[in-house]
C-alpha cells in the first residue's frame, strides 16, 4: 500500500528512529449547505515528519478542501482560476466505508518541527455533511543525524 | 521488451490501479533529477451546465515547475446524468506538441471513468498507464464533450500528480536511462487511449448513439497505430448504466490484434474477464504483462451480446497504453 521512493528513502535515512504517528482533526461542518470554515491546521509535532496517507471518516464526494503547508509554504492545488476551483476530499483522503480507507499520497510530504498543514474546507451544495473527522498517517522522524533532512538539502543521488 | 537480467519491464514495470502509487522506472528515473519532490493536484471543472450535447474547452494554467502526472480522480453526474461519468467524454491535449491523447476516432474522447477513478467507487484514483510529464510553462487541454446526449452538471477531475523542483543543471533531463541502459527522451512516453464505441451507431440530430441489442453480434475496430504503443489495459462504461446492471456476465468479447492474427483469445470470453469498469477495483483491467502493438497495426473486437432482452446503449470500450514515438 505506500510505496518509498529513492526520496523517502533518502530522508528517511537521516534519522536514526520512525514512529508511527496519526493526528486526528476535527473538521466541524454544521451541515450547513456551501459552508466555507475558518481553515484547520495540523497539530505541531515536536520532530520532523513525513506525511502518508490521508483519511476522512464520512462519505460526501462534494466536500472540498484545499491544502496548504504553512512551514515550508507550499500550495498543494495547483488550480488558480480566477473561479476557486476546490479538491474533491475524495481526491486526496480515504473514506472508511471504501476498499482503503487509507489514500496514499504520490508522494509523501515532508515536514520540519513546529511544521503544520492549513486545510480549507467547503461543505458540499446540495447533502452537506456535519461534523467530519480528518486524519493524517505519518511517520515521526526522531534522532536525526546531522541535522536531519531539509529541502535545502534536497535529494541527491 | 523485458530485461532478462532483471525480468523487469524495460520502462513499464508497472500494471493495475489498485493499492499504493508504485512509480514506474521512467517516473522514478526523471525524478532522480530533481531536489525537491512534493504533492501536486490540479483540479479541472467541466463547466457543463446540463444542456445535452454541450462541449467545453478547459485549458490548465502554466506552472513555473516540472510535474509528473500519476493519476486521476473524477467526481462527474449522477446515475441520471451522465451515469456518473461513465457518459461524459474527455479529450486531452498536450498543447506544446499537439499530441492528442485518445486516438482520434468516432468519439475522439474517451468517457472519463477511462481517466480517473470515480469518487468514493473502490479506486478513487485511476493511475495512468504511464506518468505523463508536464514541462514548465507548458499548457494542457481538456475538451469535455457528451456525445451520446447526456446533460451533465459541474463535476471536474483531479489530476494527481508530483511537483519536481531544483534540477541538477538547472534544467530537467532531456534522456533518462531505462533498467535496461538503453536511453530514452523524456517526454517521449505519452498516455494512449483508443475509445471504441459498441454495437450499431446512429446519428441523429447531432447525437451519436451505439446499441448492442439483446442477441446481436458486432465487429468493431480502434484505428490503426500510428507508432508503437505499450498496451496495459482496457476499461469500458457499461458494467452498469444509470445504475442498472447490464448483467456484463452475458457479454463476450474476442480481442484480436489485427495485425498478429493468431494471438489472443480463442474463443469468445465474458467481459469481466477481459475489462474493467469503475466499480471494480482496476477500472482498467490489465494485462498480465503489457503488450507491445507494432505501427499500423489495430485491435479488432469481436462483441456478444448475448442477454435475453437487454440492449445495451452507448457502450463504450477504452484501451488504455503508452505512446512510444517521439514528435
Amino acid at each position: 500500500m505506500f510505496y518509498f521512493t529513492k526520496y523517502v528513502y533518502q530522508i528517511l535515512d537521516r534519522y536514526r528512529n520512525h514512529l508511527e504517528l496519526v493526528d486526528s482533526i476535527p473538521i466541524g461542518f454544521t451541515g450547513t449547505v456551501s459552508e466555507r470554515l475558518a481553515p484547520v491546521v495540523t497539530n505541531e509535532i515536536d520532530a520532523d515528519a513525513l506525511y502518508f496517507a490521508a483519511h476522512v471518516n464520512f462519505t460526501n464526494a462534494n466536500a472540498m478542501v484545499r491544502i496548504v503547508s504553512i512551514s515550508p509554504q507550499y500550495q498543494w492545488m495547483a488550480n488558480n482560476d480566477a473561479t476557486p476551483q476546490d479538491t474533491p476530499i475524495s481526491a486526496i483522503a480515504g473514506i472508511s466505508t471504501q476498499a482503503m480507507p487509507l489514500l496514499p499520497l504520490i508522494q509523501p510530504f515532508f515536514i520540519k518541527k513546529q511544521g503544520r498543514l492549513q486545510m480549507s474546507f467547503t461543505n458540499s451544495a446540495t447533502s452537506p455533511t456535519t461534523g467530519g473527522i480528518w486524519t493524517w498517517r505519518m511517520l515521526k522522524l526522531v534522532d536525526p543525524i546531522n541535522g536531519g533532512w531539509d529541502y535545502s538539502k534536497g535529494f541527491n543521488l | 521488451m523485458i530485461s532478462e537480467a532483471i525480468c523487469k519491464l524495460d520502462s513499464g514495470n508497472w500494471v493495475g490501479s489498485y493499492g499504493g502509487p508504485e512509480w514506474s522506472p521512467y517516473a522514478q528515473a526523471i525524478a532522480d533529477h530533481y531536489a525537491v519532490q512534493v504533492p501536486w493536484y490540479l483540479t479541472i471543472p467541466t463547466t457543463l451546465t446540463g444542456v445535452a450535447l454541450q462541449r467545453r474547452t478547459i485549458l490548465s494554467v502554466p506552472y513555473q515547475h516540472d510535474i509528473l502526472i500519476f493519476g486521476a480522480h473524477i467526481n462527474i453526474g449522477t446515475d441520471a446524468a451522465g451515469d456518473n461519468g461513465q457518459l461524459v467524454f474527455l479529450q486531452v491535449t498536450d498543447l506544446e506538441s499537439g499530441v492528442s491523447w485518445v486516438t482520434p476516432n468516432i468519439i475522439n474522447s474517451a468517457p472519463a471513468t477511462a481517466f480517473g477513478g470515480s469518487r468514493t467507487e473502490v479506486t478513487p484514483i485511476l493511475k495512468l498507464p504511464e506518468v505523463y510529464f508536464l514541462p514548465k510553462y507548458t499548457r494542457l487541454k481538456f475538451d469535455w464533450s457528451q456525445p451520446t446526449g447526456a446533460n451533465v452538471t459541474g463535476g471536474s477531475i483531479t489530476w494527481c500528480g508530483v511537483q519536481l523542483s531544483q534540477p541538477r543543471d538547472g534544467k530537467a533531463p532531456e534522456f533518462v536511462a531505462t533498467p535496461n541502459g538503453e536511453t530514452i527522451r523524456v517526454g517521449s512516453r505519452m498516455p494512449w487511449l483508443s475509445t471504441v464505441g459498441l454495437g450499431r451507431r446512429t446519428f441523429t440530430a447531432g447525437d451519436l448513439a451505439f446499441q448492442m441489442v439483446a442477441g446481436g453480434r458486432y465487429l468493431q475496430y480502434t484505428p490503426p497505430v500510428d507508432c508503437a504503443v505499450e498496451i496495459h489495459d482496457i476499461h469500458c462504461n457499461f458494467f452498469t448504466r444509470a445504475g442498472v446492471d447490464m448483467l456484463p456476465n452475458n457479454v463476450m468479447v474476442k480481442i484480436t490484434d489485427a495485425g498478429e492474427r493468431g494471438i489472443w483469445t480463442p474463443d469468445l470470453a465474458p467481459i469481466p474477464s477481459t475489462f474493467g469498469s469503475m466499480t471494480q477495483v482496476y477500472p482498467g483491467l490489465p494485462f498480465t504483462k503489457p503488450y507491445l502493438m507494432k505501427p499500423g497495426h489495430r485491435f479488432q473486437l469481436s462483441v456478444q451480446n448475448n442477454n435475453a432482452a437487454l440492449a445495451i446503449n452507448d457502450a463504450m470500450v477504452t484501451i488504455r497504453g503508452v505512446r512510444l514515438c517521439e514528435y
